[in-house]
């Protein structure tokens, strides 16, 4: 499995020890509303991806 | 007639000099194949505008290659360097699509006309199918243009989810998690243009785009801005 960039990113912050600054505390709107951002963002990748995946076998209008 | 293409263009090639600036700062190939997919993002505004007010081929053809084939495989393909650190599966990719491109560089000027002229009044990616023979552009176009267009919307998506997905889950490095955010949120943006255009809103086709690169541009500059570190005790 390849090593991904943001992981390895992490990894460096952990072993520099330069660590608070760069540490959040998520507030409860951030907590609730971040993980919904995401999911949406998911969702909607898949969406465009179903979309082209059809039009490429010609079930759904090319959209490109 | 519409000036949004001409502020995404500008947007655009802003973008790619700050990504090309940051890449000859700091070098990583990710940064100079990103400063490329947004230059073919410049292109393809940029000759969406022209069309609005000159009908040619020619730019018809540059603007298909350009915006509806080599952007999002480009940058996606930044996306693949920046997290595929291991192996050289990242380099073979490069390769693949540099090849596939050159490619579609030939198609697209292979690809035979209709005796339909192009209508400056009428967007291009309205028309494109009618001034395209559909033989033609069916059989050499079609399908790289989507294969294209979902490698690049998932690598370049995708990572940008993953990211701040991992960043969120660490709980560290909030202006890169915010950033890749609306980095996924601007590069979806322009790939649901083209569903925008289906049911027939094309002012809302050149506002993705315009909304896509000024997003896609926010986000990377939250994310590669440097945190203020805490002033020490005394």
């Amino acid at each position: 499995m390849n090593t991904l960039y943001a992981e390895s990113l992490i990894i460096e912050y952990n072993m520099s020890g330069s660590g608070p600054s760069k540490r959040f505390s998520p507030s409860l709107l951030t907590e609730k509303l971040i993980p919904v951002c995401l999911a949406i963002l998911v969702l909607a990748l898949l969406a465009v991806v179903i979309i082209l995946a059809l039009a490429l076998f010609g079930i759904f209008p090319s959209v490109v | 007639m519409t000036y949004i293409p001409y502020f995404s263009t500008i947007v655009a090639f802003a973008f790619a000099v700050a990504v090309f600036n940051r890449y000859r700062q700091r070098g990583g190939t990710h940064l100079l194949l990103w400063a490329i997919g947004l230059i073919f993002y410049g292109l393809g505004t940029l000759t969406e505008s022209i069309l609005n007010l000159t009908s040619s081929i020619f730019l018809l053809r540059i603007w298909y290659l350009t915006g509806a084939m080599l952007t999002a495989a480009w940058l996606g393909m930044g996306t693949v360097h920046l997290l595929v650190r291991k192996g050289n599966l990242a380099q073979i990719l490069t390769w693949i699509l540099a090849a596939v491109s050159v490619l579609a560089l030939i198609l697209i000027f292979l690809v035979p006309t209709t005796s339909v002229s192009y209508d400056i009044a009428r967007p291009a990616s309205e028309q494109y199918r009618e001034i395209f023979t559909s033989n033609g552009f069916l059989s050499y176009l079609l399908a790289p243009t989507i294969i294209l267009n979902l490698y690049g919307t998932i690598t370049l998506v995708g990572g940008a989810i993953y990211s701040a997905f991992l960043f969120w889950r660490k709980r560290i490095l909030i202006n890169r998690m915010f950033g890749n955010i609306l980095i996924a949120a601007g590069a979806l943006s322009p790939a649901m243009g083209g569903t925008f255009l289906r049911a027939g809103l094309t002012d809302m086709l050149y506002l993705s785009e315009f909304i896509g690169v000024v997003l896609m541009f926010i986000g990377f500059m939250m994310a590669t801005s440097t945190q203020p570190e805490p002033a020490p005790a005394t």
